[in-house]
């Protein structure tokens, strides 16, 4: 029987095919970022 | 920046060494110093266009204190919020950012413990932390700020579109790629 996934996954709604093959999203690349700066 | 994970971080820089720690009138300050016309409106309408309403405080305080508050909200885990904030507070609501009694209260607003804030301010624990940030500094050149490291080995000065950020975050990480299959191949 064909079924369907609808819901929530933290913020964001959800609704796929039970049966759906996912293919995983790319990580962000990361960076550190240094702000050197003073207040005024 | 969404297309990135930034790991954050805030060092300090004595713009105005000599400032005493009750602050000094800007026009004192700001003696014989001239902008081309124009220039300080540009700012603030450049300011206003992306949503912040700033001024020109009439008084130039110590930050000193900011600094080390801004070493305490790291550790609370806290630097974002606390970071804006102490901005915010100079520059739109016109405060006195060298006043602990403003820093506890800004850190109290970002969730931060405004008694062990105020005890540390006090005590001077996290002098020693801005010391050596300032002295990294000035022995690196910076003259400017803010000044932006990308990760360690990039320098961007001054307050730039959010498109100068993106292209120079893509160049560091190809860079960074090209690095990396060079020491594998």
């Amino acid at each position: 029987m064909e079924s369907w996934v609808v819901g929530y996954e933290g913020d964001a709604d959800v609704e796929r095919h039970s049966g759906a093959v996912e293919e995983a999203s790319p990580a962000k690349p990361s960076l550190r970022i240094r702000e050197v700066s003073d207040y005024i | 920046m969404e297309e990135f994970e930034v790991d954050f971080d805030a060092w300090a820089y004595d713009l105005r060494p000599g400032i005493p720690r009750e602050g000094m009138p800007r026009e004192q300050a700001t003696v014989g110093r001239t902008y081309p016309p124009g220039y300080v409106d540009n700012l603030l309408q450049t300011a206003r266009d992306s949503g912040i309403d700033m001024k020109r405080p009439a008084l130039i305080p110590n930050t000193r204190k900011a600094h080390e508050a801004t070493e305490f909200a790291k550790d609370a885990g806290r630097l974002l919020s606390f970071h804006r904030d102490v901005f915010r507070a100079y520059w739109e609501r016109e405060e006195n950012i060298g006043d602990i009694d403003i820093l506890c209260r800004v850190g109290e607003e970002c969730g931060i413990d405004a008694g062990g804030l105020r005890e540390a301010l006090l005590d001077g624990r996290y002098a020693w932390q801005v010391d050596e940030q300032i002295a990294w500094a000035r022995a690196a050149g910076i003259t400017g700020v803010p000044t932006f490291i990308f990760d360690e080995r990039f320098a961007l000065v001054g307050a730039q579109e959010y498109e100068v950020f993106r292209d120079v975050a893509g160049r560091v990480i190809r860079s960074r790629e090209q690095v990396a299959s060079g020491q594998e191949g």
